[in-house]
């Protein structure tokens, strides 16, 4: 078989599986290359492999316990740090700011005359900030949906309760506003299938913030149950 | 020794997903996004941890909070349809 010399690298034919020298002068240069190695350090690159090898089989360990040792005195001193959303603190950063919800009962209390509209107002608005906030995570809206929901918008201003409203209600402006602005979309849209309706982050903690006081004085009613129309009888 | 190491799956919205994600990152949990609800704004997110450790579990505890405070202000119920919510 042939076999290349371990020391000259040349091609030898060799009788048995472990000649490793193509001749004797060969293993004995190879030998004391290895000698020569030990008492001067100078290394070849193949012998540099094997002893870098030695190296990490000695270090390897002692880094690991290095690391656990080092993961375990950080435990120790970087202790658990709790987070706080800084969205959830603005939405009751706001709410505490506002603090309204005594002054939502004290105005129903107030203005008794005009309990049966302040009412139907408060159902509505509050169903329809639910119904934005939720079409609002939405990828694409249909664009018919949106016309629904701005109608119904329209509606609640149009409507004959919402102008028997005094005008220091809570969320007179906040109505009209919306209406104002979800008109303004559907006009700039028309024409397109679907849209996204997204919510800037401060106009998303507002309708929270309102929907959370409105939550206190307006029970919940689905969309699809409410009529938004001006209906005398009502 | 006895693998100890759980896991949970949270539903977190885009609103607080920086702050489940400083939670994940500062205390090193495995972790693996297995779900994107377009339609809800949520992504769903396998968080591993070791079940006797007390910083996993006290991180666990933390993106609870936080989406338990969350779903507190923002929602109220299961809503899917807008016209019936």
């Amino acid at each position: 078989m042939i076999k290349t010399c371990t020391y000259c690298k040349k091609a030898f034919e060799a009788k048995r599986i472990d000649k490793h020298f193509c001749s004797a002068s060969c293993r004995q240069l190879n030998h004391l290359q290895r000698k020569a190695v030990v008492l001067f350090g100078n290394v070849s690159n193949e012998l540099e492999n094997v002893k870098t090898d030695e190296q990490n089989v000695k270090t390897y360990p002692v880094k690991i316990e290095e690391k656990i040792i080092e993961k375990q005195e950080n435990d120790v001193v970087n202790e658990f740090k709790q987070v706080s959303s800084k969205f959830i603190k603005e939405v009751i950063s706001l709410l505490k700011r506002r603090s309204i919800e005594e002054d939502l009962h004290s105005f129903i209390r107030n203005n008794k005359q005009h309990f049966k509209s302040i009412a139907w107002v408060n159902v509505r608005l509050r169903c329809l900030i639910e119904v934005l906030l939720l079409v609002s995570e939405r990828k694409r809206l249909p664009l018919i949906d949106l016309i629904e929901i701005t109608n119904a918008f329209i509606c609640l201003v149009k409507s004959e309760h919402f102008k028997k409203l005094p005008t220091n209600f809570l969320y007179y402006n906040i109505a009209k506003d919306l209406r104002d602005k979800l008109k303004v979309i559907c006009i700039e849209n028309e024409g397109v299938q679907e849209l996204p309706l997204k919510l800037n982050r401060r106009l998303k903690i507002e309708l929270i913030v309102y929907r959370c006081e409105l939550r206190a004085v307006a029970s919940k009613i689905k969309f699809s149950e409410l009529n938004f129309k001006i209906n005398k009888d009502e | 020794m006895e693998d100890r190491n759980t896991y949970k799956r949270f539903n977190v919205h885009f609103d607080v997903l920086t702050d489940v994600i400083k939670i994940i990152i500062d205390n090193e949990l495995k972790n693996e996004i297995t779900g994107v609800n377009e339609n809800k704004s949520f992504i769903e997110v396998k968080v591993e941890y070791q079940n006797g450790l007390g910083l996993h579990l006290k991180a666990i505890n933390n993106i609870e909070s936080v989406l338990a405070d969350y779903n507190h202000y923002r929602f109220e119920e299961e809503e899917t349809d807008w016209r019936n919510n």
